[in-house]
């Protein structure tokens, strides 16, 4: 492989190296309207987990108290 | 002070200033935007990319916990923005802009040494998996670990991929122009 073709370490490491690329000049202006969009919109409803895993034990209570006392109706 | 004016603007920011995201975007945008046009060599595609990390940045500003220097965590929140961007494009779009690479001048390709742009290019056309393991470690000061925590991988794959991904680099080098 000739020296050309050959690439070490230092040169890939010159390569990508962090750099400055010169933006548009309207980037800026383009982001802040982007980002003051994102600022105005109403933050994302969350899933409510407290309330459901709240009614998952109740309904899971009910389901073996129902189950519980069936089982005693037909016993007695 | 770029630290210390970016820990003011972002404390700003937090209390509910949206402005002094201006100064934040004024000072990093040539970063990320060198980043973006790494990834894709396009730059009206790569501006866009800019814009969509910079809103997840301001989205995540509230997790930035001064752990990480400020530049360290910007990146790699950028980074992973610029990565599910390029992720939800379709492959034949990425297949037709390498084939356009081809006949188009590359953004910066009058005013740079042209090995380095040959490098980059080669770099741009790996598979996602290398391209970006390359780039998060070079771009985030060779510092292996960040690396490998802005990719969510462990270290060793990491490695792993750098090495295959330098290799590749070199066999495209190889080829004839």
């Amino acid at each position: 492989m000739s020296t050309a073709e050959r690439l070490d370490a230092d040169e890939l490491a010159r390569c990508l190296a962090p750099a400055d690329e010169a933006p548009s000049a309207a980037l800026c202006q383009r982001v802040m309207a982007a980002v003051v969009r994102e600022a105005r919109r109403p933050p994302r409803l969350r899933f409510p987990w407290p309330r459901f895993a709240v009614g998952l034990a109740a309904t899971l209570a009910a389901v073996l108290l129902l189950a519980w006392e069936g089982r005693h109706s037909l016993g007695g | 002070m770029t630290a210390e004016e970016d820990g003011a603007d972002v404390a700003r920011v937090l209390a509910g200033d949206v402005d002094a995201f201006e100064g934040i975007v004024r000072r990093w945008q040539g970063r990320l935007l060198a980043l973006a046009l790494r990834m894709c060599r396009d730059r009206g595609r790569a501006e866009d990319m800019t814009q969509e990390g910079f809103v997840r940045i301001f989205r995540s500003l509230g997790q930035w916990r001064g752990r990480a220097s400020f530049s360290t965590w910007l990146t790699s929140v950028a980074l992973n923005a610029f990565r599910s961007h390029l992720r939800l494009r379709p492959w034949v779009a990425r297949q037709l802009e390498l084939e356009l690479e081809e006949l188009v001048p590359s953004p910066s390709a009058g005013d740079e040494d042209p090995r380095a742009e040959r490098v980059r290019r080669a770099v741009a056309a790996l598979p996602a998996l290398y391209r970006d393991a390359l780039l998060a470690f070079y771009f985030q000061d060779q510092d292996l670990e960040q690396a490998a925590r802005t990719l969510g991988v462990p270290a060793g794959t990491l490695k792993a991929r750098l090495h295959r991904g330098r290799k590749l680099v070199e066999d495209a080098l190889r080829k004839p122009r």
